[in-house]
């Protein structure tokens, strides 16, 4: 065990979860509002149940960071270490780990594309992120 | 007195007043008392601002257990407020407690606050549920506490105005200048933008001075009708809340609509501006609840006291200091004077004693104070504006 949290998948996000395992990034999409996120079963602005589950890019760009220097549970050993928003290309926005640059607040700026790739921790695969390009994993 | 009832849209409303306001005995580092004794001591020292005691108590509110805080305290309230939507449910209280008054829920209702957010005596261990959208999708990338996460939408803020970090050390810098003033504050020592930027780092680009401290602490509000206010023995002249205003936006900080603009700030003071029937114009003094030094920001902004993306100049040009056109946080803030978590009710108190005349860092001729406060990292806010009677 990584001493890690890890997400707590509940009915609504089971296929996200599932497909993370894959290493794909899928989310629900309505026909008449577009992407759900967090994953539930009705759409929050027609409350339409009728929608789909879309695969995503996995591509976007930094929308936001921070570089903690305090550990949360199981990255005690990893601080500093950047904290970042995603925009997607197609608009949801995730949080993840930035991996593949110098831990330094010049390394990074606000805008930066930045690609998906998938971190096991104990069993459930969760999205991270690395510069556009990069290889790096984890 | 004034009339006790005022015009509304289309009709007319009693007005409500708040005629006890106090904080615990002691606040900062208090090993010795629990979270809810905390919460009852100060009660007790607010119903003493009445001459009431619990008996003509009817209703109350608080973030703690509602019916834990009823046995202790020692009343059987027939109104009950358990709403719970982080630092600014104190502000939800208030709003809450208006229309109950109003509509003859309650007659007395008596608005707690306890926290042991340091000492954690008698306090439930904090436990993270990870089925909700931040334990799933936040909370398993290494946030350690709200000072990594509360805090990341704003490189998005800076970025856009092309702000450099120094924007949020002077909002620690001015608010040490009140701080300076209060007794009770934590943090006494008048800061320079260095002081500020040498600190800690703690999240870049925060460092220490720029988080608020965890301490414990407790504070209470009483709030009666006007009517009922006029035949009390009271120490301090009421105060009268003018407007309020509430909104929950969601989950946190990486669910926000804009990164950079706080939707829940937005409208909760717009509701509280036009409940008061007042603007910006009106206000005399500020408090907008900075568990971290980008709050104030995003508050100013948001509330319409400055453009978008002025603040950080505003606040750098003395307006917000002692001495300035918009006395803000005048109590040093959260950040300087005191911070139990859930800070809402601090903002409050501050608030009262402007308008009492009783704070140590006493503005002249306050009759207005506009009360903002936030919850949950982005996550709801709650508006109250205060005035004299």
């Amino acid at each position: 065990m990584s001493g890690k949290l890890l997400p707590n998948p509940t009915p609504e996000t089971r296929i996200y979860w599932e497909k993370t395992a894959l290493n794909e990034l899928w989310m629900p999409y309505c026909q008449t509002d577009g992407w759900v996120f967090p994953p539930r079963f009705h759409c929050p602005t027609c409350a339409s149940t009728e929608f789909e589950w879309r695969q995503l890019s996995g591509r976007g760009t930094i929308a936001s960071f921070i570089i903690t220097h305090r550990g949360g549970a199981g990255y005690q050993d990893e601080v500093p270490y950047f904290i970042i928003l995603v925009d997607l290309e197609e608009g949801p926005r995730l949080v993840g780990n930035l991996y593949g640059v110098p831990v330094e607040p010049t390394a990074v700026e606000v805008g930066m594309p930045v690609e998906v790739f998938f971190e096991l921790r104990d069993g459930i695969h969760l999205p991270q992120w690395r510069p556009a390009g990069s290889k790096v994993t984890i | 007195m004034a009339s006790s009832r005022i015009e509304g849209d289309d009709m007319t409303y009693e007005e409500i007043v708040i005629v006890g306001a106090a904080e615990s005995e002691l606040i900062g580092i208090v090993p010795d008392v629990s979270a809810t004794g905390l919460a009852i001591g100060s009660a007790l020292r607010a119903l003493d601002d009445a001459g009431l005691k619990p008996s003509d108590v009817d209703g109350i509110a608080g973030t703690l257990h509602v019916s834990e805080l009823a046995l202790q305290l020692g009343v059987k309230p027939r109104y009950a407020d358990g709403t719970n939507v982080g630092g600014c449910s104190y502000m939800l209280h208030v709003r809450h407690a208006v229309a109950a008054l109003r509509s003859g829920m309650a007659d007395v209702v008596v608005i707690m606050h306890g926290e042991s957010g340091r000492s954690r005596v008698g306090s439930p261990p904090m436990a993270m549920d990870m089925a909700t959208a931040s334990g799933q999708f936040e909370r398993p990338y290494g946030i350690a506490g709200t000072f990594s996460m509360f805090t990341i939408p704003t490189m998005a803020y800076l970025h856009k105005y092309g702000l450099d970090e120094t924007a949020l050390a002077h909002v620690s810098v001015a608010q040490s200048k009140w701080a300076a003033q209060q007794p009770r504050a934590l943090r006494q020592k008048v800061l320079s933008v260095e002081d500020v930027m040498e600190s800690k780092m703690i999240s870049w680009p925060f460092r220490v001075l720029e988080c608020c401290p965890v301490t414990d602490g407790g504070g209470s509000l009483v709030l009666t009708t006007a009517k009922r206010a006029a035949d009390m023995d009271l120490k301090y002249k009421p105060v009268v809340v003018a407007g309020t205003g509430e909104l929950v936006e969601g989950a946190g900080s990486s669910f926000m609509e804009d990164l950079t603009s706080f939707r829940a700030f937005r409208e909760s003071s717009a509701e509280a501006f036009r409940t008061a029937d007042m603007t910006v114009n009106d206000i005399d003094h500020l408090m907008i609840y900075d568990a971290y030094a980008h709050v104030p920001l995003y508050g100013l902004e948001d509330l319409g006291f400055v453009g978008r993306g002025e603040a950080s100049e505003f606040i750098k040009s003395g307006a917000t200091s002692p001495g300035g056109s918009l006395p803000m946080n005048t109590n040093g803030g959260g950040l300087m004077y005191t911070h139990t978590g859930m800070y809402g009710m601090f903002a409050l108190q501050e608030g009262v004693r402007q308008i009492r005349g009783t704070s140590p860092a006493q503005v002249e001729g306050v009759q207005t104070s506009f009360v903002q406060g936030v919850g949950g990292m982005f996550g709801a806010a709650g508006a109250v504006v205060l005035r004299t009677q």
